[in-house]
């Protein structure tokens, strides 16, 4: 059998519109349970705040950060160098981009990108990149 | 002289005819593809020489081809025929998941929905064609451009078509380079495609822990039919995001899954006997997933001018073309659009958010399809 008839046969009308309307409205609820994953954690965070613990680490000095970045890909790169210090040899570029982000560098993922462009920054497998300033090549 | 003509007839060169040296012909063009043009060598390469291997003539009833009981390649292909290779893939890929991008925008899973309606227009085309229910809903996965999830729903349903649905499957999600981009620039306008999409807002650790218990719970109970494939996904990615199992969540997205890929794309390649493979129903199977793939691309790419019709903030509708879950490829593709439209357009962090979503889309289709044809 061929064709609609053969469509009407299977229950195939049932079947790809039942289907279709599951999937979407499955997502379309995930898509609403994750939305609201940060209210309700900010909801038990505000119940409990955490106690205050005295640091007895000196806090770092703040770092300035210039409202442009240079031209220069290797003097801009000295800033993101600067950033990974603390996150070893070898790092991933999630990190490097919330660090960038949380210091309020502008365009950080325009100005990584440009890094890999030109070799700056270079994959060392396995997702992990390092450093590699032009003067070293 | 007997003994040495009983050898000679019993080699590969005398058993061997035209559809042996087709399908080698098939084989060294994925082999080619893979090594020559690096299009998705981790799979091309594997089922390109499985081919290879599968179509060397042999002499029946040795115990020697994939389809003889006890062979070797036959225990190999059991963890393709139960499913096995898929559940590990998946949870590989969980392991490598950032959903960051997905958690920061929650609406483009939406695109990674609209994406599979390529399946279900495949499902209705594939009846019309005469397949039977079960593996119309076989070809129809293909839409959803995840060669696992083909895999393991046509090893449930209609387990004689792997090896022509997974060639398909993944000759399709090689080919995402060709396929997609002429269908993104039809639907789109210049304007849209430079929408740039606005940063993401930073996602906490809770967040990205509570996600894969939520997801599980969602995905798994709405379609049971999937936790094989979800439910490791969503463990692996725990594993990845707990952050307190490194050793475990970097074997799984390593040393597991790179196992699992290598006998996964082998047997399927050697699956594809030409005796098996070289039939009617492979033809319409390719044609049928070239249409799932097309469908699912220029759906989501739709559904995305909808929303950008709609929401308030702007959407780039070349996402929506990312909503297939061919990891990573077609959110590259998207990207790589992107920017040829407007070179500081970033759309990357956004598409792999879409195609993260099409991962548990496909997925949860492939259960749905199961369930509705059981029994």
């Amino acid at each position: 059998m061929y064709g609609l008839a053969a469509i009407q046969q299977a229950n195939g009308w049932a079947m790809a519109g039942a289907g279709a309307c599951i999937v979407l409205t499955g997502l379309a609820v995930l898509s609403f349970l994750i939305s609201m994953i940060p209210r309700l954690t900010g909801f038990f965070e505000e119940k409990t705040p955490p106690p205050v613990e005295k640091s007895e680490i000196a806090p770092k000095p703040e770092m300035i950060v210039p409202d442009k970045l240079p031209e220069d890909l290797e003097a801009a790169s000295t800033i993101y160098i600067a950033l990974t210090e603390d996150l070893g040899e070898d790092f991933n570029l999630i990190d490097l981009h919330r660090k960038s982000r949380e210091i309020g560098l502008p365009h950080p993922h325009l100005s990584i990108n440009r890094f890999r462009d030109s070799g700056i920054l270079v994959s060392v497998g396995e997702g992990r990149f390092s450093w590699q300033p032009l003067s070293d090549k | 002289m007997e003994l040495l003509l009983q050898f000679l007839t019993n080699t590969g060169y005398y058993l061997s005819d035209y559809r042996h040296f087709l399908m080698w012909g098939i084989g060294i063009l994925f082999v080619y593809l893979a090594i020559g043009k690096q299009y998705e060598p981790l799979l091309l390469l594997p089922i390109g020489f499985g081919v290879l291997v599968g179509n060397v003539p042999f002499f029946k009833g040795f115990g020697l081809g994939i389809y003889e009981p006890n062979s070797v390649l036959h225990y190999l292909y059991f963890g393709v025929t139960t499913g096995v290779y898929p559940s590990i893939v998946f949870l590989g890929l969980g392991a490598m998941t950032d959903f960051s991008s997905l958690l920061a925008r929650p609406k483009l899973m939406l695109l990674g929905a609209a994406a599979q309606m390529g399946i279900f227009f495949t499902l209705l085309s594939a009846l019309a064609l005469g397949f039977l229910p079960k593996e119309a809903a076989s070809i129809a996965i293909i839409g959803g451009a995840d060669g696992p999830t083909s895999i393991f729903l046509t090893a449930k349903l209609a387990p004689h078509l792997i090896g022509p649905i997974a060639i398909a499957a993944y000759s399709y999600m090689a080919l995402i380079p060709i396929i997609q981009p002429p269908i993104m620039r039809l639907l789109t306008t210049k304007a849209e495609r430079r929408i740039h999409m606005p940063e993401p807002r930073p996602v906490s650790r809770k967040e990205l822990l509570i996600f894969p218990v939520i997801g599980l719970f969602l995905c798994c109970f709405l379609a049971p039919a999937s936790i094989p494939l979800l439910g490791t996904f969503f463990f692996g990615n725990l594993l990845k995001v707990s952050g307190v199992v490194e050793r475990l969540a970097q074997t799984a997205r390593t040393a597991i899954i790179d196992t699992a890929t290598i006998f996964l794309g082998f047997t399927v390649g050697a699956s594809t006997q030409a005796d098996v493979f070289l039939t009617t129903k492979s033809v319409g199977i390719f044609a049928l997933g070239a249409i799932a793939f097309s469908i699912a691309t220029a759906s989501g790419v739709l559904f995305g001018k909808l929303m950008n019709l709609l929401s308030k903030e702007k959407i780039n509708p070349l996402l929506g073309a990312a909503g297939v879950s061919a990891v990573p490829g077609s959110a590259r593709e998207v990207h790589v659009m992107g920017q040829k439209e407007d070179p500081s357009n970033y759309l990357l962090m956004h598409a792999m958010a879409c195609n993260s979503s099409g991962v548990i889309g496909s997925a949860i289709c492939a259960g749905i399809l199961w369930s509705f044809n059981v029994g």
